[in-house]
């Protein structure tokens, strides 16, 4: 027991001052540089950690494949998108110049591909942007007002000159005493346990 | 860790070394069959014996051997604006361009890649200046073209029919002497640029002088205008004066579309091939091979957005003497057939085949891609040429298409190996090079 308590590291807990019981929803780990974020994160994925993500104020090339984010969805969202948008450009026109109100413009077949190719592509553009825009939300659960990490003061730096790791508290092997000590010594200078 | 590894280029093997010989020993191969064939198999479509018989009569005879001037010449004969017999050149013209436009696209992605100053590319640009630097071996194979049995019995304005007006008010642009140095200049302006900016890369392996890169940045301007201008005419030269009537301005666009889209194709190719004998293998990663594919991908859209784009304006506007190319295109079930080829297998197929990273990445499935936009690219070129035999009503495919094909990919191979070989397939000392080397897609 004790020799537990000497070996924990220091952990500043942030809790939410409405909280009526308050429980540890997210652990927070500063790291100052790039490299050592990109270490951490490989350790964090052989780790077998699933609720966790990295914060960096810039992209880092190869941050994906150190933290084993699985290839996205999105792609097969936005081929479905640009597919609907494609046939559906081509049914509407059909539906609306053939069928409901055929209309003779300049001696052409009232349904014909290649006058309704124009409309068609762009409804292809159209869908595939909404797709990929709708789809990219929809993913990352956003939009979203409020997250645990706004609790931290120093987290604001993940959008200037810091790097963050942090751990949802649902994540199977959430526990404070075990990740800080794991993320000290993957080199974070600071790890903070947000109650709310 | 992870990012800002690159490779070391000296651990690289990147020169073509032994590979040249290869190289060489099958584009001889390639070569000889090539023209065997074409002599054996030509022989049997009467491409060279009737012409001799003929030879030796007028000189009028083989200009005039359309069939149609000869045949009626009476007050009813139709007047057309094109050559509807075959003659060994169709085909010949076919494989030229075919290779033609390969080549172009290469000096076109020199000269893009000074401009925009791009750093990825930095590693394959040797390829590319290679590629564009057989160049000179494409205006020897033109040259046989150029004489006026050849040039008569491809271009109608060469013997135009009696009482043509249209060719006859297109003379003063469409005649032979103006043809052949407006094709002069062509090459001219081709063979300067590929030649200076191979030259002046290689020279920097040597010396590493930074200038030399901006130098060429600074010229590479000029050089994609003039290379737009020249695209443009011999576009309009070669391949859409078969029909003198006909017209399209956006024709100059369509054929560079394929430039491009073929080079890239042909550079995949080249990657691939290079990499299987263990050059370049790690300096060119499979990020360039993706951003290759990337480009493949985005010329098979654009030419796709050309074609239609030329199509479509005159399918609605329906004049006759625009639609005309199409209606020969499409009245009959072949040519009608090869152009749903065109529709879906140059551009529905690449482009869903294309459109995954992993096919990009992988060396066997973007090398199966470039392979088969090379077979689209080469229908494309078919389909510009032949449906002028027989007004389009007989489908002229012979074994000679083939043969000539073969024969030109052998001399091609052969123009490549001379021209890589004797210094680095990469350019060693681009200022680019470690931020080319060190490319991630993100």
């Amino acid at each position: 027991m004790s020799a537990e308590m000497n070996n924990s590291v220091e952990v500043h807990t942030i809790t939410a001052e409405t909280a009526t019981d308050a429980k540890a929803v997210l652990m927070l780990a500063e790291f100052e540089t790039a490299d050592q974020l990109m270490e951490a994160a490989t350790s964090m994925r052989d780790q077998g950690f699933k609720l966790w993500d990295c914060h960096t104020p810039y992209p880092v090339h190869g941050l994906d494949s150190a933290m084993g984010i699985r290839p996205t969805l999105l792609p097969w969202i936005v081929l479905c998108g640009g597919f609907a948008g494609f046939c559906g450009g081509l049914l509407m026109q059909g539906w609306m110049n053939a069928v409901d109100y055929p209309f003779l413009i300049s001696g052409k077949p009232f349904f014909s591909i290649p006058a309704s190719i124009p409309v068609a592509f762009e409804l292809t553009i159209l869908l595939s942007a909404f797709a990929s825009f709708g789809g990219m939300l929809a993913l990352n659960g956003l939009p979203r007002f409020y997250r645990p990490h706004f609790r931290s003061d120093r987290f604001r730096r993940a959008t200037a000159d810091r790097f963050f790791i942090s751990i949802d508290g649902r994540d199977r092997q959430f526990d404070i005493g075990a990740n800080s000590k794991l993320l000290r010594e993957l080199g974070a200078n600071a790890v903070e346990v947000i109650e709310e | 860790m992870g990012h800002g590894v690159t490779v070391d280029l000296s651990t690289e093997n990147r020169t073509l070394g032994s590979l040249s010989g290869k190289m060489i020993a099958l584009g001889t191969t390639l070569a000889v069959l090539g023209l065997i064939g074409t002599l054996a198999l030509g022989n049997l479509e009467g491409a060279f014996g009737g012409h001799e018989v003929e030879s030796s009569g007028a000189a009028q005879d083989s200009a005039a051997g359309d069939g149609h001037a000869a045949a009626d010449a009476g007050d009813h004969a139709p007047i057309h604006g094109f050559v509807t017999e075959w003659s060994i050149w169709h085909p010949y013209l076919v494989s030229a361009c075919f290779f033609l436009t390969m080549t172009l696209g290469g000096l076109f992605f020199v000269l893009v890649h000074h401009i925009t100053n791009a750093g990825w590319s930095a590693v394959v640009r040797r390829l590319a200046e290679g590629v564009s630097r057989n160049v000179v071996l494409m205006a020897l194979i033109f040259i046989p073209l150029l004489f006026p049995d050849s040039m008569g019995s491809l271009y109608k304005w060469m013997h135009p029919d009696l009482g043509d007006e249209v060719i006859a008010v297109k003379s003063s642009y469409l005649n032979y002497n103006w043809f052949l140095i407006r094709l002069a200049i062509y090459f001219a302006i081709w063979i300067t640029f590929a030649w200076s900016y191979h030259r002046s890369s290689v020279a920097q392996d040597r010396d590493g002088d930074v200038q030399r890169s901006s130098r060429m940045s600074r010229m590479s301007p000029v050089g994609v205008a003039l290379f737009a201008m020249s695209v443009t005419f011999a576009g309009y030269d070669l391949l859409m004066s078969l029909d003198a009537h006909w017209f399209s301005t956006i024709f100059g666009v369509y054929i560079f579309a394929g430039c491009v889209l073929s080079f890239h194709a042909l550079l995949a190719l080249i990657v691939v091939f290079l990499q299987a004998n263990g050059r370049l293998t790690r300096a060119i990663s499979d990020d360039h091979m993706q951003d290759i594919g990337k480009m493949m991908f985005a010329f098979t859209v654009f030419w796709a957005y050309i074609a239609f784009s030329q199509y479509m304006l005159y399918w609605y506007a329906n004049i006759p003497e625009e639609t005309i190319w199409f209606v020969r295109r499409q009245s009959t079930w072949m040519w009608g057939f090869w152009g749903w080829v065109m529709v879906v297998g140059h551009f529905f197929v690449p482009f869903l085949f294309l459109v995954s990273k992993h096919i990009k990445r992988k060396r066997a499935t973007i090398a199966l891609g470039a392979l088969w936009v090379l077979a689209m690219h080469w229908a494309d070129m078919y389909y510009l040429v032949m449906p002028q035999i027989s007004n389009g009503t007989e489908f002229p495919f012979t074994f000679v298409d083939i043969t000539i094909l073969m024969g030109m990919a052998g001399i091609f191979i052969i123009g490549l190996a001379l021209s890589l070989r004797g210094h680095s397939l990469i350019a060693e000392k681009d200022p680019r090079m470690s931020e080319s080397l060190a490319f991630e897609n993100a």
